[in-house]
């Protein structure tokens, strides 16, 4: 059978990992030797194929405008740049699920002249808070990518797989905190006497990372440049390598208490310098949405600093001490960090894969350990009435980190005027009970065929599957009869004609460069 | 599902101009009390900001909306300032809002070192609406155009007349207070009575427990040199710098002041010297502005050209015949030289006054009529022209 692959595909890197029936992880490297792979595409001018990874980031100080990063931000929707502007190549749009399959294209290639044998199935990761129209994004880039995507695993999950599976039995409360290159993700979890893991929480930012901190960094160059009259702004190349000049300081940063770099503006050197206080001055409002961003999670999910067991931090901007001392303070513990803190969350994938292919060896330690359960990322529910207020609100019916398959969890309603002959029904994902946010996923009339008297009963049904397929059933409170059925089959905006035309530019392409 | 959660935590507008009772509330404060402000805030702007990313897309943008607004509401409550950064479309909301007379002093301290002169008065005005004109809003207000005036901030005569009636009002409901005193003194000086500003020294001096402050002081000096009673403001000066001992940094910012006021006083009153006894009461000035600038560095440098010219302006310089003096001395086998070299010769002030049209005039008379600290030294301007060197 193939062998099977964990991928971590990240908003600034991506790693591909594999393990073997013994229960050995190997994180595969590129022929250069990288491990890590940028999550950057570029398309080079004329017919030649697209580039992932390192030069297609260093050929961004040269040719921006065809240089494609952070689309992860995007996935599940039309665009990822922040202007709402579709990303354009010679006239056409590249959504951000077509720029993930190039980079899923590009770990597979690596895969494949590593094991000289065709990489086809694998499993990836995605943030916990991704809903569910991104995962399925994600699939389907898996399969631009001519992947068969498994499963799609959150990536404290993995992370905390790969962390913690040499120590199956020890159980406790577990803060997985994940800073990486674009998202933050923090997840609260229960690990069981037998390995399993329960996620208890989540909670996140989907553009907090250490992007945004490079954006700091240059920011500060782009001070330095106008001291001296010079627009760094205006200077594209300058301003593209400001990026990566600011992304060695960052790094720098975390072990020096100050670092320099040369950069150049209108041709005019500047010598740029930063300790290490003030960036952490600079990351003052990030530390503070981070700090709130973990406190609520912990609210949420009824946890106590005191109860956490453990702390495990993952994710390259883990490595920022004032996010080591900030996660000190809040939980009172120091925090473990992950083995590799950039490629754990791809070992976990892998682990993770090979384990649920059934390849394992059943007599690895890692055999015994049952495999996390899928859980709702977002709660699902219908938009109802409060009739107090007489105003609108989204009831949750299955709430977020329910494990799937979660089967007929059911609510019962009641009619809000008298004589009304039908209910409209919509639903929705997400927790809030305020309707501005959360995702309407579908509508439909329930209709009694008949008046009714003011508070005659209905019932509500959803059922959420594995393979994330949402049902929603409405019943006649009395007679039982089903009035309406909605079954959401994710609207990607990769579909139809554009899926097909995606399809055949993937197979137009010879090989990533 | 009805929800469980306080309506407070949900609420995610305040209405333009909102009230400070309406701003609390935007936090819970009440039904809770004064002291769970603080917690309030993080748990109103923790809840929000988790809604920044839930899967709505509109839905994120007004949860970022709504934590500005959260951020720039808490900051208002906690320190009475704003962040201009803000915007978007976040209703506005007021931004000097004060509970307490520590909360309104802060505030209208933080806006007077900003050089916001505007937005100080605007919170003192709101100070005397709210509690009416009591000796703390008066005492506010006073301060506030009593300080515009002396950086030179302020210029419109109207609010020198609301100031002053402010300060008056303070003064005699607080007389006891040296801040009121100063700040009505000051006033007094800004619209040039300083007859009435001595008069008010002497009678805060008189009715202040503890005696003069380091402040009265330089303020009566001020009316004293406005009197042009040099003498008696160089007094008054060594006093304010003698009060503010006890505090180095009171006593470095005090010398810096006095010796700019007589520096300044003496550069435009007694430069040129055109007599002997200007020449004293030049001496006798830079003198003691030289004493009043020690240890500050900025006041040394104040007075270091006048003290370099102090040292040569009452020596003699021959401004006579050379060669004349040069033939005399041979011809009297040198006895008349001292004689000739008194009579042909001025004091180096008087040199400088003649100028250079001098005709016979000689190095030595170069030195003291050109050199540019001299020209310095006369420069009404003094501090600006070291500046700009």
């Amino acid at each position: 059978m193939d062998r099977i692959f964990g991928i971590d595909l990240g908003t600034t890197n991506s790693v591909i990992a594999h393990t073997d029936p013994n229960g050995m992880t190997e994180v595969i490297a590129g022929k250069e030797g990288d491990r890590i792979l940028p999550s950057v595409v570029y398309y080079p001018k004329g017919d030649g194929d697209p580039v992932v990874g390192k030069r297609a980031k260093a050929r961004s100080v040269i040719e921006p405008d065809r240089v494609a990063r952070l689309f992860k931000r995007g996935m599940g929707e039309r665009t990822f740049l922040p202007d709402e502007q579709p990303f354009m190549i010679d006239g056409k749009v590249k959504s951000p699920e077509e720029l993930s399959a190039l980079v899923l294209r590009k770990l597979a290639q690596m895969a494949e002249d590593y094991y000289g044998e065709p990489v086809r199935r694998a499993v990836i990761t995605v943030p916990a808070y991704f809903g569910d129209a991104e995962r399925e994004a994600t699939k389907i880039a898996g399969q631009l990518a001519g992947l068969e995507v498994q499963r799609v695993v959150n990536e404290p999950t993995a992370a905390a797989f790969a962390h913690g599976f040499d120590r199956p039995g020890e159980p406790g409360r577990i803060l997985v905190f994940d800073l990486g290159g674009g998202t933050f993700d923090v997840t609260i979890m229960d690990l069981g006497t037998d390995g399993s893991m329960t996620i208890i929480g989540t909670g996140g930012d989907r553009a907090l990372g250490g992007m945004d901190f490079d954006q700091l960094i240059v920011d500060e160059m782009a001070k330095l440049a106008s001291q001296s009259g010079l627009d760094l702004t205006a200077d594209l190349q300058a301003e593209q390598d400001a990026y990566l000049k600011a992304e060695e300081l960052k790094k720098e940063l975390s072990e020096l208490d100050s670092s320099e770099a040369l950069i150049s503006v209108g041709g005019k050197p500047l010598d740029f310098q930063l300790s290490r206080s003030q960036f952490e001055g600079l990351l003052k409002e990030r530390l503070q949405a981070v700090e709130d961003i973990t406190i609520h999670t912990m609210e949420t999910a009824g946890t106590q600093a005191a109860e956490i067991t453990k702390v495990l931090m993952t994710g390259g901007s883990s490595r920022i001490p004032a996010f080591q001392q900030l996660l000190a303070r809040i939980t009172g513990r120091q925090p473990t960090f992950s083995r590799s803190l950039d490629e754990d969350v791809a070992r976990g994938a892998a682990i993770l894969a090979t384990k649920e292919s059934g390849e394992l060896d059943p007599r690895t330690l890692l055999a015994a350990i049952p495999p996390p359960r899928d859980v709702l990322s977002h709660g699902l529910g219908i938009t109802a009435i409060n009739p107090e207020t007489r105003a609108l609100y989204n009831s949750v019916i299955i709430p977020a980190q329910t494990p799937v398959p979660a089967d007929d969890y059911e609510e019962m309603y009641e009619t809000f005027e008298e004589g009304q002959t039908r209910v409209d029904v919509k639903f929705n994902e997400g927790d809030d009970d305020n309707l501005d946010f959360v995702t309407e996923l579908g509508r439909g009339p329930a209709d009694f065929g008949r008046r009714v008297r003011q508070g005659y009963p209905l019932r509500v049904v959803i059922s959420a599957t594995n393979e994330g397929r949402l049902t929603l059933r409405a019943y006649d409170g009395e007679t039982k009869a089903e009035l309406r059925k909605i079954e959401i089959v994710y609207p990607t905006i990769l579909s139809g004609a554009d899926k097909r035309a995606a399809e055949a530019e993937m197979a137009r392409i010879r090989r990533v460069g | 599902m009805v929800a469980t959660q306080e309506q407070w935590v949900k609420s995610s507008t305040l209405p333009p101009g909102a009230s400070y009772g309406t701003m609390l509330e935007f936090f819970g404060i009440p039904p809770d009390p004064d002291d769970k402000l603080n917690d309030n805030i993080n748990r109103k702007r923790r809840t929000w900001y988790a809604k920044t990313s839930c899967n709505n897309k509109q839905g994120r943008e007004k949860a970022k909306e709504v934590v500005a607004l959260i951020q720039r509401a808490a900051e208002v409550l906690k320190r009475g300032a704003t962040d201009d950064a803000g915007g978007g479309s976040a209703p506005e909301i007021p931004d000097a809002v004060f509970r307490t007379l520590e909360d309104l002093w802060r505030i209208i301290s933080e806006y007077v070192f900003a050089d916001d002169y505007e937005q100080a008065i605007r919170v003192a005005r709101e100070a005397v609406s709210r509690w009416g004109m009591t000796a703390d809003s008066a005492s506010a207000l006073a301060w506030v155009v009593a300080t515009g005036f002396d950086t030179g901030d302020l210029i419109i005569p109207a609010l020198l007349q609301e100031g002053t009636q402010a300060a008056e009002f303070a003064v005699r409901a607080q007389p006891g207070e040296a801040r009121n005193w100063e700040s009505r003194i000051s006033l007094l000086l800004a619209q040039s009575r300083p007859d009435d500003a001595a008069k008010a020294t002497d009678e805060a001096a008189q009715t202040l427990s503890g005696g003069p402050t380091a402040r009265l002081h330089i303020l009566r000096m001020r009316a004293m040199l406005g009197l042009n009673r040099g003498e008696e403001a160089m007094v008054t000066a060594v006093r304010a710098v003698q009060t503010a001992r006890s505090d180095p940094d009171l006593m470095m910012a005090v010398r810096s002041q006095v010796t700019g006021l007589l520096v300044d006083w003496l550069s435009s009153r007694l430069l040129p010297v055109k007599s002997a006894s200007g020449l004293t009461s030049y001496l006798e000035m830079v003198e003691t502005a030289a004493w009043c600038s020690q240890g500050a560095p900025e006041a040394e440098d104040m007075v270091r050209a006048h003290r370099m010219w102090a040292a040569n302006a009452g020596k003699r310089v021959f401004t006579g015949s050379w060669k004349l003096r040069s033939f005399l001395a041979v011809c009297t086998g040198f006895i008349s030289l001292p004689i000739h070299n008194y009579a042909r010769s001025s004091p180096a002030w008087q040199v400088f006054l003649d100028g250079i049209e001098q005709q016979n005039y000689s190095d030595a008379f170069v030195i003291v009529a050109t050199p540019r600290y001299v020209q310095l030294a006369h420069n009404m301007n003094l501090r600006a022209q070291i500046g700009g060197m």
